[in-house]
């Protein structure tokens, strides 16, 4: 496993050329190692807010996220109810993604930590 | 959130979004047009200040992330996205200002406009309305117990508000007349 992985390391360095690549000690470490704090997941949560028209926010979570109506609007009766509900989860960038898409609709959505 | 308000009773004066086959009708007094340009104008205006750090800004652009400890990854964010943002929201206004200023004459008399949305530009129609809402409501410190009936005629927000609550109503039907396309879902 591991000569594999120092292999394929090489093979990599030798495509790029002068870039520098430090080929991993151990699998653990190729793997994130240090870095395991990346796999804990992230959640986006949307906020309540007084402007955003209930319907409005159920449109906009069908079509970002492609729920059913029921789906959608039990969601938005919980950000109405509760103030603020999880709409999706995942890696860091695929939540920065769904954040940025959110605010394009104008929801007002924050990413975190799934603690 | 905001739930609809009641609607009075209808009558001509109401708002009129048809929907006939695939295609959504928006029939517009003229003077709803002048409206909607001056309110469009305003996000517009709005939308090019760079840096701004007022309240409208910081709700139609808001933190990705709350906490405090992730300001590296929030400005990284933010350099990655905030254009895109901008521009989106900007080339959005623009395509639904154009189909406003060559928005047919209908309805018979002089004064009725019409614009014929496909489902592509209603989706534009949505989020431009909402984004006009959004900062009109945000600089009028809209809250959620906010009632507008109680507003007295003079106070000076008396005209903004009464343009909020019109195109809380443009919004509404909008949306009803998009839902009504996409089945029962």
């Amino acid at each position: 496993m591991r000569a594999a992985v120092i292999a394929t390391a090489e093979i990599a360095t030798a495509e790029i050329g002068t870039e520098e690549i430090v080929v991993p000690d151990t699998v653990e470490e190729l793997l994130g190692g240090t870095e395991t704090k990346r796999d804990v997941p992230w959640v986006v949560i949307v906020w309540d807010d007084p402007i955003n028209l209930m319907e409005y926010v159920v449109h906009v979570f069908q079509k970002l996220f492609g729920f059913p109506r029921a789906k959608a609007r039990k969601l938005m009766l919980q950000v109405h109810n509760e103030g603020k509900a999880v709409v999706a989860n995942g890696t860091r960038e695929r939540c920065e993604i769904d954040v940025a898409r959110l605010h394009a609709h104008g929801l007002w959505a924050t990413m975190q930590h799934d603690s | 959130m905001s739930k609809r308000r009641q609607a009075g009773p209808p009558d001509d004066d109401d708002l009129r979004v048809v929907r006939r086959d695939s295609a959504i009708f928006l029939r517009l007094h003229e003077r709803e047009v002048q409206v909607l340009q001056w309110v469009f104008s305003d996000l517009e205006r709005v939308l090019d200040e760079e840096e701004a750090v007022d309240p409208v800004t910081q709700r139609l652009f808001p933190r990705a992330y709350l906490d405090p400890t992730e300001e590296g990854a929030e400005n990284q964010w933010q350099s990655l996205v905030h254009g895109d943002l901008v521009q989106t929201r900007l080339s959005a206004l623009r395509a639904v200002g154009l189909g406003l200023d060559v928005a047919t004459t209908a309805g018979g008399t002089a004064e009725m406009r019409e614009v014929e949305l496909d489902e592509a530009r209603a989706e534009l129609w949505l989020g431009v309305l909402n984004d006009a809402r959004l900062a009109l409501g945000t600089a009028l410190d809209i809250a959620a117990d906010t009632d507008l009936d109680d507003l007295e005629p003079d106070d000076p927000r008396y005209e903004a508000y009464v343009v909020y609550d019109w195109l809380t109503h443009l919004l509404a039907a909008l949306l009803d007349a998009v839902s009504g396309a996409g089945g029962q879902g």
